[in-house]
Order: structure tokens, then C-alpha cells, then sequence
């Protein structure tokens, strides 16, 4: 008779599985996508500059630098604007390189962006049609990726508010400097 | 006084007197008068929610949920329908139609005292949880914080009558299933479970079911005639939330008509009236606590997530534990032969449960492999269609044996002989299509054969059992069902077989091409309508020189929010629709024109009529019946 | 976040001025195009396919197949690389992999499941 008792539990504890799950749903934002790139190494990717004509902006600029930051960005790009003081904060973090992808842009309104709002970045690549910037996984920008000794650590959707770079940004900085 | 609180007294009102109501669960209690108790909490939710479809239309933007979600511009009708169509509105709403069917049902003439007062008590426990939802999470009432003069405008895709009427009439369906829980949990507690409390579930779980395939319908209606996309449904998270008690609501009429025939299983009807409601709050819970992404869901918080997380945990876990100790105890013995009407219904019980497993795996796998593999996958349609594919054809097949076999025990040389002409002329039929049309292969050349026979042997039975136009039987709403059904499926294996679309680069004075129809662009011209400039384009089918259709696809930018929509141009005609959309690259010196024929998309819509109406002469000619 | 999403629906429902079939394809290149776009998921209107899609970044994609096509890529080869940049959701059709096993074989185990359980009910239950 025990056996008959058991089955009809069986609901019950199926619903708790569930709870359990949703709640962990719940923790997690799921309107932004899990990167792809996380815990993989650097895309492979090459590009000329916008400042350094004869120089280019490739993945071996990026494997180079112990705690690199790319951010994808465009003078059309409203919240990129916003951003943009947070970024020239983190250019002044020691041991931290910036660099930033100029994405389907024209180069006047993106050297008038940077000339107006300064200059956070070591190097800025060029993306004029978007091609480039497909091994990143852009979808909508900006974008910006942390990558420690070559392999991305995290990607950040949107632009960076400053709670976020309070909450989440210098916490993952901070563990790896 | 300001009306903000009078709301917020209203629905205190509602909190305590259904608080009150629900103590009637425990063993000891004060008896109270249901009637008060239970008719309370309706009429202060219904002046709650006039108040705030009055402030809707008095545009008063001393309201917060006013300013986010209209505009003293709007028009009359939308502002009304503004009021629900966010999430603080529609939870009153929700909280509404809880209160209509407590109160309707507490007019019932069922005679079981105890019965009905554990029913009440337990539906009145929900409204208390809503409620308490709503006051300390979601209230509509909530001041703006600062003073505002105009609103933000409600979003002009969601200015359209059908949209406006579609959670309405999807709530009665999706929140009505809470009675029939609340049944479950009076029926378990009273120790009754029978053939009588079958009959008195019935009309409300065909109620339930009425609405919920019409708020359906609607909903998949709208989305082809105002989305622009050409499809009528997109497997998307939150239409798959409405499917799914839609699954199992059928299941469980299903079975509460055998339980009222035969007296046999009780638990599994139980269990299926659980289920049924507690999709509608998973559904619930998934669209309004931002796990989801989707066209539909509102702006969400986690905040409120997690509330309506733990009021269902706790809905659920009450009522399963309840099941695990009566569960047991309820089942009478059954005689059920392997070839019966019971196995029919019984083996279709459990496709249509697999049908919910399927669509309810393809919407959580996406958020599982998120959370447990850190992996993004996506479940599209064609994991649905490949999965449900086998399990339609077999259902359609119990559906035609089903009504045609004896209850308890039959023979199948019987049921064979009863269908078998049809069922050679329904093949006959499609087969003849199939030498016609080389587009018909294998699997929708089955899929049609089994829906015609359907639909021949369910006119054959409408008419065998009704033939006494006097006395018209309740199953006439069963035969009437049926056909819609199989209509239903045939149109979408036939729409989906010989649907053609092309996109073209268009220039004005072009002509189109598509399956042989030659569409000729003749126009483009700048409109201005009542809140939004439009660019429309005319388009005209010729036959030579004739002109047959005119077609008028445009764009439209709205300025209250910035938004562009583009509005489709359908001719409907009786087996095909024609479907023209526009699209206007910058910087180009032509239009995108997306052109799509559609056969028997029309079909689609009568099958969902037909359904509703089986549904509602069921309820009816069973009123009818019992005078 | 409001005034972002707005400004990205702007931006992206207006293409961009390249259309997608620019491209010299030949017809049967055209379609094995035309089936790709079909699978593959437009990452700003997620609902749609790029096929469907008038989004900026449908466009971009479009052309990435495209290219691909013109360069002599499979059709999983290129699936392959839109899986490596985006992610396996970009496939709107979750591929037959070990990880996805229990996606396409747990309905057939629920059905079996249904099988047993009716058996054990209606079979034994009479003897």
C-alpha cells in the first residue's frame, strides 16, 4: 500500500523542483543573452585605426595586454554618449588597457565624438560596415567586453551606468588586478 | 478624498473581506454568511476597476500608471482599454473576474452547504493572495511623484478594437479555471468527488474553455492582421503560456464527462483541474516577472516576480499535498475495455498532455541551458511542428474513433464499420488533391485524410443524434467542436503546404509577379492621419487590364512615443488571402514589397468560431435539457 | 531604458541602405540563402527570423551569409560560424546534439511513459 501512497506525492515534489528553478530564474536578467564568448579566448579579428593610420587593431593588440577592455561604440549612438565619462574613468585605472571599436560609423563624426568627449582608448578600430565586429556577437550597441590574459571574462550589454560600474564592473576589475 | 483612495479603500475591502471568506477552509471557525462574503469582494473590485477606467478617460495624470500608459489625445476607446493593457491594470482585472465567478457561483443551486462554502472560502483565499499582490506591489492607484501634464502616450501597435478586447475575454478563460481549482479543493476537503460533482464542474470548466479558445483566437487573429509578419502564431513564450492551460482544460472536459458518466477516475480529474489552473499561473508568473523576452511581455520586475513566484508556490503546494493524501482515496474501480469510448478519451488525454509537454519543454529549455549550462539556445517552430506532427495524427485518429465507440466495451469490427465509407471517401478525396497538386506528400496527405474523415464523421454524428429538430442534444455542441477541429488543423497543414511569398524590389510602375497574379505598382503617396504620417503605397492585382484588388500597404510614424509600424493591406477572399507588406529602406530609390498568398486562412478563423460555438451550444442545449 | 529600446527600434526598423540581394548569387546559390535566412534568428526582433526581419542587424547578417556563400562556405559551415559569434540561439531550429537530447527525445519518452501508465490501468486493472 506504501506504493500506492508514493506516486501521489509525486506532484507535489515535482512542484517544488519547479519553484526551486523559477527562483533561480528569477536571479538571473535574462533579457541580456549569455555571451557566447565567455570563458573563450579573443576573437579573431583585424581592423584598421581611426587616430593611427598605419597602425591596425587586431587580437594580438588585445592578447598583449593583461586586462584588456574593448568597447564597441559610434558617435550615432545615443547611450554611447552617456557612457562615454565612465569610460574615461576606467582609462585612468593603472593596468587596465581600453580600446574601442568605432561601429558603422563615418570617421568625421567619430573623430568629432572623441575630440568633443575625449579619449578613453589605447587604440580605436574601424567597423565601417559591421563585418568585423560579428566575431564579437554585437547585436546593439555599445557593448563592452572584459578580457583577462586573452580570455573574455564578461560582456556587458548596454551602456555602463554608473551603478553597474560600481556593482559589477570594479568588483570583476578588482579580483583580477 | 481624492480617488486614488477611494480605489485603495476598495480594494482594502476586497483583502479583508475575502481574508474572512477563506477562513471558512479552516476545520474550526466562526460561520460566517458566504453570501456577504463572497459578493463583497466583487462589487468593490468592479468599482475599483470602474474608477480606474475613469481615470483613463479623464486623463487625470495625477495617477502614475495614467501618465506611463496614456495621452489626453487618444480616443475615447483606447483610453478605456488603456486601463488594462499594463500590468497594474490587468492584475485588477485578473482580481475582477476571480471576484465574478466567486460571486456567480455563490448563486448556484447546489445544495451540498459544505461543499459550496469550501469552494468559495478556497477561491476567496486566491483573490485575498491577488489582492494583497496588487496593494503591495502593483497598485493602479500609485501618485505620480511629480506633477506631470501629459501622459507617455499609450504605444500605437496597441491601439486596435480586437487587441483592446483580447484580455478581457482571455482572462474569463485563463482565470476561470480558478473556480474549477477551487472545486477540486472543495470536492477533496468534502470527501465529494462523483458523478454529481462532475455535473456541477461541468458548465464551468466548458465556460472556462469557451473563452479561452476565443481569447486565443483573438489574440492569434490580431497578431496576423496588425503584425505585419504573415504568420497567425509564432510559438512565442506568452502565446505558448495561453496554449497551455488551453491543453489541459480540454483534457480535463474531457475526463469530467467520463467521471460523470461512468464514476470513475476521480483523482486523475482531480489532478488534471490542479494542473490546469496552475498553468494559467505559471503563464502568469512567466510573463509578468521578466525571465521572458518577448513582444508581449510588460515591464517587469523581479520584485514582483518573486511574488507571484511564492502565491503560486504556495496555491500549488497546498493543493498537490491535498491530493497526496486524498488522491488515494477517491478512485472507484473501473471496467474500462481496452476498445471503449473511456480508452479513446483517455488515450487522447494523454496526447494532448503530450502536446503540453512539447510546447512546455520548448519554452523552458531555453531558460534551462541558460541557467544550468550557460548556453543560449532558442526553441523555433519547426522543433514544435516536427514534435507535435506524430501525436496530431494520432489524436485526430482517437477523435474519430472516440464518438463512434460504445461506452465501457465495444468491438472493432463495430467501429470500423461505422466509419469506414467516410473514411475511404475522405482518402479517395485527398488523394485525388494529391495527383492534382504534387505539393501534397506523405505526411499531409495523412494529416488531410484523417481531418476530413474527422470532419465527415462529426457531421454524420451531429446529425444521426440530432435529427429531432425539436430536441436539439447537447452533443450537438460536441459534433459542432469536432468539425472545428479537424478544420482547424486541415486549414493549417493545407494554408502551410500551398502558402507563396516573394520579396521584391519595387520601383513605381513596376510589375510584380507571384504564383502566375501580376500586381502592378501604381503609387506612392504622403498621408496624414489623427496622430501619425504615413506614407502609403496602392498596389493593384490585374487580369490584363482589369484591375481585380487594390492594395494600400503603408508606413506610419507616430510621434506619442516615436514608434514606426508598418500596416499590412489584406484582401480576404473566401479561400485565399492575399497579404501585401511595405518596408522603405533609407537612402533608396525603391520600396521593399513583401507580397504573400495565403489559401485558406479564412478557414482557420471560422474552425476557431466553431469550436466556441460547440462549446456554447453544449452549455445551452444542456440548460435546455435539464428543464 | 525606455528612451534606448525606443531609439534602437527607430534605428533598426529603417534598413540600411544596402538590400540583400545585391549580391551575385547564382539562383541555386540564391536559395540555399534564402534557407539559411530562414533559420536563423534576428537578434533585435527575436521573434522573427532575418529572413522576416527589416532590422539593420538582419541586413548585416544577410550579407555575412552571403559572403560566405559566394567564398564556398557549407551550409553547416556557416551555421558553425554564426554559432561561434552569437551563440546557438541564433539557430532558430536547436541542433540534434547530446546537450539537446532531452529537447527532442523527451516528448517521445513522455508518450511511452503515457503508454505504460494506460496499460497498467486499463490491462491489469480488469484481471
Amino acid at each position: 500500500m506504501k506504493n500506492l501512497k508514493l506516486k501521489y506525492f509525486l506532484p507535489v515534489v515535482i512542484t517544488i523542483v519547479f519553484v526551486i528553478f523559477f527562483s533561480q530564474l528569477l536571479k538571473k536578467d535574462v533579457t541580456k543573452l549569455s555571451s557566447q564568448l565567455i570563458e573563450k579566448p579573443v576573437p579573431t579579428f583585424n581592423m584598421p585605426t581611426l587616430l593611427n593610420d598605419n597602425q591596425s587593431f587586431s587580437t594580438i593588440d588585445v592578447i598583449a595586454s593583461d586586462i584588456a577592455l574593448v568597447n564597441i561604440w559610434s558617435s550615432w549612438c545615443i547611450p554611447c554618449r552617456s557612457e562615454h565619462e565612465i569610460l574615461m574613468l576606467l582609462s585612468k585605472i593603472e593596468g587596465i588597457d581600453l580600446y574601442g571599436i568605432n561601429y558603422k560609423d563615418n570617421e568625421d563624426n567619430a573623430l568629432d565624438f572623441i575630440n568633443k568627449l575625449g579619449n578613453p582608448f589605447k587604440k580605436i578600430g574601424v567597423d565601417n560596415n559591421g563585418r568585423s565586429s560579428m566575431v564579437w556577437g554585437v547585436y546593439g550597441i555599445p557593448e563592452t567586453f572584459i578580457i583577462h590574459k586573452g580570455t573574455v571574462i564578461y560582456k556587458h550589454i548596454g551602456p555602463i551606468h554608473m551603478n553597474e560600474l560600481e556593482e559589477i564592473i570594479l568588483p570583476i576589475l578588482g579580483d583580477i588586478l | 478624498m481624492n480617488l486614488g483612495n477611494v480605489g485603495n479603500i476598495l480594494m482594502l475591502v476586497c483583502l479583508l473581506a475575502s481574508l474572512i471568506q477563506s477562513t471558512q477552509l479552516l476545520p474550526r471557525k466562526i460561520d460566517i454568511d458566504y453570501k456577504i462574503f463572497s459578493r463583497l469582494p466583487f462589487y468593490s473590485s468592479l468599482l475599483a476597476f470602474i474608477l480606474l477606467i475613469y481615470i483613463f478617460v479623464d486623463s487625470n495624470f495625477n495617477y502614475q500608471l495614467v501618465v506611463n500608459n496614456s495621452h489626453s489625445e487618444k480616443p475615447l476607446i483606447y483610453k478605456i482599454a488603456g486601463a488594462w493593457g499594463n500590468h497594474e491594470g490587468s492584475l485588477l482585472l485578473w482580481i475582477l473576474v476571480l471576484t465574478i465567478f466567486n460571486f456567480i457561483f455563490s448563486y448556484s443551486k447546489i445544495e451540498h452547504a459544505d461543499f459550496k462554502k469550501n469552494v468559495i472560502a478556497f477561491q476567496s483565499l486566491m483573490i485575498f493572495g491577488f489582492t494583497l499582490f496588487l496593494l503591495l506591489t502593483s497598485n493602479p492607484f500609485t501618485p505620480t511623484e511629480t506633477i506631470v501634464s501629459e501622459g507617455l502616450g499609450l504605444n500605437p501597435v496597441l491601439q486596435d478594437l480586437l487587441l483592446a478586447i483580447h484580455p478581457p475575454i482571455l482572462y474569463v478563460g485563463y482565470v476561470g479555471y480558478s473556480l474549477v481549482l477551487s472545486f477540486a479543493i472543495g470536492g477533496m476537503i468534502t470527501n465529494k468527488v462523483d458523478k454529481e460533482w462532475a455535473e456541477w464542474l461541468h458548465p464551468w470548466v466548458l465556460t472556462a474553455w469557451i473563452f479561452l479558445t476565443l481569447g486565443i483566437g483573438l489574440g492569434s487573429f490580431w497578431a496576423y492582421y496588425e503584425l505585419g509578419w504573415g504568420g497567425y502564431w509564432f510559438w512565442d513564450p506568452v502565446e505558448n503560456a495561453s496554449l497551455m492551460p488551453w491543453l489541459a482544460g480540454t483534457a480535463l472536459f474531457h475526463c469530467v464527462i467520463i467521471l460523470e458518466k461512468k464514476n470513475i477516475l476521480q483523482s486523475w480529474t482531480i489532478l488534471l483541474s490542479i494542473l490546469t489552473f496552475s498553468l494559467s499561473l505559471i503563464g502568469t508568473f512567466l510573463v509578468r516577472s521578466g525571465i521572458l523576452n518577448s513582444v508581449h511581455t510588460f515591464a517587469s520586475d523581479p520584485a514582483r516576480g518573486l511574488f507571484i513566484l511564492i502565491f503560486l508556490a504556495i496555491i500549488l503546494i497546498i493543493s498537490f499535498t491535498l491530493y497526496a493524501f486524498k488522491g488515494p482515496l477517491l478512485d472507484n474501480k473501473s471496467e474500462m475495455n481496452l476498445v471503449s469510448k473511456e480508452s479513446s478519451i483517455l488515450a487522447n488525454n494523454w496526447l494532448l498532455l503530450s502536446t503540453l509537454f512539447v510546447v512546455f519543454l520548448g519554452t523552458l529549455y531555453p531558460l534551462g541551458t541558460d541557467l544550468f549550462l550557460q548556453k543560449s539556445t532558442s526553441v523555433g517552430p519547426n522543433y514544435y511542428i516536427l514534435s507535435l506532427l506524430p501525436i496530431t495524427v494520432l489524436l485526430l485518429f482517437f477523435m474519430i474513433i472516440g464518438p463512434n465507440a460504445k461506452w465501457q466495451s465495444d468491438k472493432i469490427s463495430n467501429i470500423i464499420l461505422s466509419i469506414n465509407k467516410l473514411f475511404i471517401l475522405s482518402l479517395a478525396i485527398i488523394f485525388g488533391f494529391s495527383i492534382y497538386f504534387d505539393e501534397l506528400h506523405l505526411t499531409q496527405i495523412t494529416l488531410l485524410t484523417l481531418c476530413l474523415t474527422l470532419i465527415l464523421v462529426s457531421i454524420k454524428d451531429g446529425l444521426r443524434v440530432n435529427h429531432n429538430y425539436t430536441i436539439i442534444k447537447p452533443s450537438l455542441g460536441k459534433s459542432l467542436a469536432h468539425i472545428g477541429f479537424g478544420l482547424l488543423i486541415l486549414s493549417v497543414v493545407a494554408n502551410a503546404t500551398f502558402a507563396q511569398e516573394k520579396i521584391f524590389q519595387a520601383k513605381v510602375n513596376d510589375i510584380l509577379i507571384l504564383d502566375d497574379q501580376k500586381f502592378r505598382f501604381d503609387s506612392v503617396e504622403q498621408n496624414k492621419g489623427k496622430n501619425y504620417n504615413s506614407i502609403i503605397a496602392t498596389f493593384h492585382l490585374m487580369d490584363n487590364k482589369t484591375i481585380l484588388e487594390t492594395f494600400k500597404p503603408e508606413i506610419r510614424v507616430y510621434s506619442n512615443p516615436p514608434t514606426v509600424t508598418s500596416e499590412t493591406s489584406i484582401i480576404r477572399k473566401f479561400l485565399t488571402d492575399i497579404y501585401v507588406v511595405m518596408n522603405i529602406p533609407e537612402n533608396s530609390d525603391f520600396v521593399n514589397v513583401r507580397i504573400h498568398i495565403k489559401p485558406l486562412i479564412s478557414f482557420i478563423w471560422l474552425s476557431i468560431i466553431l469550436m466556441v460555438i460547440g462549446g456554447m451550444s453544449a452549455i445551452v442545449f444542456r440548460v435546455k435539457l435539464k428543464k | 531604458m525606455k528612451v534606448k529600446y525606443i531609439v534602437f527600434f527607430i534605428i533598426f526598423t529603417m534598413s540600411s541602405s544596402t538590400s540583400f540581394a545585391n549580391m551575385k548569387m547564382t539562383s541555386e546559390q540564391n536559395d540555399r540563402a534564402i534557407e539559411l535566412y530562414k533559420e536563423t534568428r534576428c537578434l533585435v526582433c527575436q521573434s522573427q527570423t532575418i529572413y522576416d526581419s527589416n532590422s539593420e542587424l538582419a541586413t548585416d547578417l544577410k550579407l555575412f551569409i552571403q559572403e560566405e556563400i559566394i567564398s564556398g562556405k557549407s551550409d553547416d559551415e556557416i551555421k558553425t560560424q554564426l554559432i561561434n559569434n552569437y551563440g546557438e540561439w541564433i539557430l532558430m531550429t536547436p541542433a540534434l546534439s547530446k546537450a539537446n537530447y532531452i529537447l527532442w527525445f523527451g516528448p517521445v519518452i513522455f508518450l511511452v511513459f503515457g503508454i505504460i501508465l494506460m496499460y497498467k490501468y486499463i490491462i491489469r486493472k480488469n484481471k
